[in-house]
């Protein structure tokens, strides 16, 4: 038998963002090395079209809403009582806005924060507890961003709660460590998905252009950031926690 | 919304007193503070005040500011 060190049969991941972009990516490369997933977003119907490209059996749907982040931890022991304790979690779900200064508002950026610093925090407190994190331990992958590491003007809002991301799971990895679970974030660089075709609609050809020409290895691929995500995941990042892993073509290099 | 309003929503995204505005400025000869982050704000504007998706191509096509006003889809009365 063929040597797999990012082997994960056997192990249970949730994920959120998995309608769409890295989040489905990542369910399914995650699949392929053997994980059996739970798949949330906000849209069922993506999520159903996100399980029919999984590998394996023994994955389900659990439509969420995160924005409702005091409940997010009774939710997740729900669906460990159902379905058994988990081995992963991935919160790729985010909420990216262009809001430069003049058009900032506290709501714009405190829906923000919700999504991607909120929600994280929350979805760690539910898995943490007795009965949803695997006796054996577990890791979590937070998707943060190059945005959280450098600046680019417009994205204050979306920097701030990635940045944020990076600096918190420093401070869980450490509050964690002792339970085994290991908190890191992977941070990508542009790349092709849904949302970065949001993205570029809300740009000029020039801009984008320009956005382009800073990845010197190019833009990246979903396929790019899941694998970083599987990597950290699976027993080959068994002694990393608290870090951010930056995939980004190069992108910070500069 | 009238026009005064969208001009004063206007007024400060371009940096520009509002009442100096009448929407019949030519966008990059007359307004200084018309450039490729105004455009980003304009965009974020028509989402969060008229729930429109603009296009950055179609607002490179205006020239006067009346002529963002007519984007906007008669959501801004005269």
């Amino acid at each position: 038998m063929t040597l797999n060190p990012m082997d994960l049969t056997g192990r249970r991941v949730l994920i959120t963002g998995a309608s769409s972009g890295i989040g489905r990516e990542t369910a399914v490369l995650l699949s392929r090395l053997g994980a059996t997933l739970v798949l949330v977003a906000r849209r069922a119907d993506g999520l159903a079209a996100t399980e029919r490209m999984l590998e394996g059996t023994g994955h389900r749907v659990a439509p969420y809403d995160l924005t409702a982040t005091a409940e997010i931890p009774v939710w997740i022991k729900q669906i460990a009582a159902e379905g058994g304790p988990l081995h992963g979690l991935v919160h790729s779900a985010g909420l990216h806005m262009m809001r430069p200064l003049q058009v900032m508002t506290q709501e714009a950026l405190e829906s923000t924060m919700r999504i991607n610093l909120g929600a994280a925090i929350a979805l760690l407190r539910g898995f943490r507890q007795k009965n949803v994190v695997h006796r054996q331990g577990g890791s979590v992958v937070f998707l943060s961003s190059v945005m959280g590491l450098v600046g680019q003007p417009g994205v204050a809002a979306y920097a701030a709660s990635k940045g944020a991301l990076v600096a918190a799971c420093r401070a869980l990895a450490l509050e964690e460590a002792r339970e085994r679970i290991r908190v890191n974030c992977v941070a990508p660089g542009q790349i092709h998905s849904e949302m970065a075709d949001q993205q570029q609609q809300s740009l000029t050809p020039e801009q984008w252009a320009a956005v382009e020409a800073l990845h010197p290895l190019g833009l990246g691929t979903p396929a790019d950031v899941a694998s970083a995500i599987a990597f950290l995941l699976a027993d080959t990042g068994r002694w990393i926690t608290g870090t951010t892993l930056v995939v980004d073509g190069g992108y910070t290099a500069h | 919304m009238t026009k005064r309003e969208f001009l004063n929503l206007f007024a400060e995204i371009v940096e520009e007193e509002p009442t100096s505005l009448t929407g019949s400025e030519k966008l990059r000869e007359q307004i200084a503070g018309w450039n490729s982050l105004a455009v980003v704000s304009f965009i974020a504007m028509a989402d969060e005040h008229f729930e429109l998706t603009l296009s950055p191509k179609a607002i490179a096509g205006c020239k006067t500011v009346n002529d963002l006003i007519t984007l906007l889809d008669r959501k801004v009365a005269d």
